[in-house]
């Protein structure tokens, strides 16, 4: 049998040492054979060396450690290296991956690479990595949580806008205008994805092109058609309100 | 009157309020007539007649005046044209019903008319005078309640903020990733582990004595900010370089806390250290009058369509706006070619002297 060949990938310095040197006490046979600096690197070196094993840090600039793993061959086993994260954890063990937690505590590290050493000598069927990764990242991925704020445009300059100070938003042919209470902004977002970020209790959709916020109405009004018109507080505009969305009028 | 626009109230409530001041308005006219009869040789009836057309009408008219065009908050306007309206209503009216000819009156006591007509005015002008200063009592009493529970609600949600600031006050990412460098560089480099946990002690020691402290000091934010940085420096190595450009006559001001600190952090954390090659973060400070603007500039990846931004920058504005209203602002800008720029602007509020 070949000695067992690996790689160390990961952006802090302190640790990729530690790594290195506690794996040569736990399993001094294991020959590393290449260390990176980040997920490019790692990849590199992968293709050069093909070694059995690659300790990938998750959170490395570039190319995390997640990307890595889904370009790696299958004759190379992934080992994911996390500092403390309860999620990334619960994730791995889920997805039944091989992973170290950092820094590196020798107990739990030669439990590891008992199940490493195993898994060399038997000749495994090759696990399907894509689906593995699929359920990590889907559990690392923050929560799509209710939006804040915009990056939007004017002009030459580019913001990030609270979403506690959008009066409207109207869309056009190619982007949606965002209207505060001085200007007029620019998102490429499209309503559509942008209604389901929103907090409904917060923003009304009143028009198949605009949505707006419900505290800035000043008053409901008819014009003759009977259609609602809508003045705001903060703007001087008057926004229409198509029939589809009258219901939240009705009662006014 | 006291006239809101009739749009604005629920049917009910409105006709409601719109009886009980009829109610009200016909009583002051009986005593108007009483009155009358007192000092003048009209008799009663006539007076009665008279008096409820006139106050009658100049209520009806203000009320149709208000419906047709709903008067801003406190406008007299309504009864500047109700009064005489109503008034030259009124006596025809009033007369209809009594039964006299106006003409007739006219033509033998010209005076008679002159003098009802001024009596409609003065006593419609003194009526409508005194529901107009209830109307506009009633509302700002209504203002003064508002007032109250928006100062409340924001009491409140300063001290929510302040809460949730303390709790993520050490993030438990920075503070395992610190102990695993220590751990690391412990047997390889121990004058490095050394130095890094003494960086983590002034991180520490300043943010706990922040915790005590309502305000802190520019200085002391800028010490935690330090210790951070160069801890983060030791990790990153050359990916991460800082300057901290604050002239020293500021450094004594007063500030609330963790303002500064969590830019700092998001810019290593979002902007640097996801960014191959890294690069720098700058903190200045400067004063015009007396407003303190503070920028903090990275070098990173810039903002992105979904930014992460967690829970820091929301927590930011709303502590400033809370503490200083429209005075205390949070922008944040894209830079060319790369990275971020973050500007707070508040009111320099009161210096501390250490």
């Amino acid at each position: 049998m070949n000695t067992p060949r690996a790689i160390i990938a990961d952006d802090e310095a302190p640790l990729r040492t530690d790594l290195q040197r506690q794996l040569a006490r736990c399993w001094p046979e294991l020959q590393i054979v290449g260390i990176a600096e980040n997920g490019a690197e790692a990849l590199a070196l992968i293709e050069q060396q093909q070694p059995d094993f690659a300790f990938l840090d998750i959170k490395m600039p570039g190319m995390t450690g997640l990307e890595v793993a889904a370009r790696v061959p299958a004759s190379c086993r992934v080992v994911f290296v996390t500092a403390f994260n309860q999620y990334a954890v619960q994730a791995f063990e889920n997805a039944a991956v091989d992973y170290v937690l950092k820094p590196a505590n020798e107990a739990r590290l030669a439990k590891t690479v008992a199940r490493l050493r195993a898994q060399l000598n038997t000749a495994t069927a090759p696990l399907d990595t894509r689906a593995l990764l699929e359920q990590i990242n889907q559990a690392l991925a923050p929560k799509p949580a209710r939006l804040q704020w915009i990056k939007a445009a004017r002009g030459e300059e580019v913001q990030l806008l609270a979403v506690d100070d959008v009066v409207y938003f109207q869309s056009s042919d190619k982007y949606t205008s965002v209207f505060t209470r001085d200007h007029e902004w620019i998102i490429r977002t499209p309503l559509k994805e942008l209604e389901q970020q929103l907090d409904p209790a917060v923003f009304w959709r009143i028009h198949r092109n605009a949505i707006v916020r419900v505290a800035d109405i000043a008053r409901v009004t008819r014009d003759f058609q009977g259609r609602c018109l809508l003045e705001l507080r903060s703007r001087n505009e008057t926004l229409s309100v198509s029939r589809a969305y009258a219901q939240h009028f009705k009662q006014m | 009157m006291n006239i809101t626009p009739a749009r604005a109230q629920c049917g009910a409530a409105f006709w409601r309020a719109f009886a009980k001041e009829l109610l009200l308005v016909s009583l002051i006219n009986a005593v108007i007539a009483v009155f009358l009869a007192v000092v003048t040789d009209i008799e009663l009836r006539t007076n009665f007649v008279f008096s409820q057309a006139i106050g009658l009408s100049i209520f009806l008219t203000a009320h149709t005046l208000a419906w047709i065009r709903p008067p801003k908050e406190g406008q007299l306007n309504v009864h500047f044209f109700a009064v005489p309206l109503g008034s030259v209503a009124g006596i025809f009216i009033g007369s209809a019903l009594a039964g006299v000819s106006l003409i007739d009156l006219f033509a033998n006591h010209p005076q008679v008319i002159i003098v009802s007509f001024a009596a409609a005015l003065v006593f419609g002008t003194i009526v409508s005078y005194y529901f107009y200063a209830r109307g506009a009592l009633m509302q700002s009493q209504a203002a003064l309640q508002a007032e109250n529970v928006k100062r409340l609600e924001q009491t409140q949600r300063l001290t929510h903020t302040e809460l949730k600031l303390l709790q993520a006050q050490i993030e438990p990412h920075f503070l395992f990733n610190t102990l695993s460098n220590v751990a690391s560089l412990i047997e390889t480099d121990p004058r490095d582990a050394r130095r890094m946990l003494e960086h983590f002690t002034d991180y520490l020691r300043a943010g706990l004595q922040r915790t005590r402290a309502h305000d802190t000091t520019l200085a002391d934010e800028l010490a935690v900010i330090t210790a951070y940085l160069e801890i983060q420096a030791m990790r990153m190595g050359k990916r991460l370089r800082y300057h901290i450009d604050v002239p020293d006559d500021l450094r004594a001001l007063a500030l609330p806390p963790l303002l500064i600190q969590p830019l700092v952090e998001n810019a290593v954390k979002h902007g640097l250290e996801p960014k191959l090659d890294g690069g720098t973060v700058q903190v200045s400070a400067r004063r015009a009058h007396d407003t303190l603007t503070i920028d903090v500039i990275d070098t990173g990846l810039g903002l992105r369509a979904e930014h992460p931004t967690g829970i820091g920058l929301n927590n930011i504005r709303e502590r400033l706006r809370a503490l200083y209203g429209e005075r205390g602002s949070i922008v944040i800008l894209d830079r060319a070619p790369s990275g971020v720029e973050v500007r707070l602007t508040f009111p320099i509020v009161a210096e501390r002297r250490p």
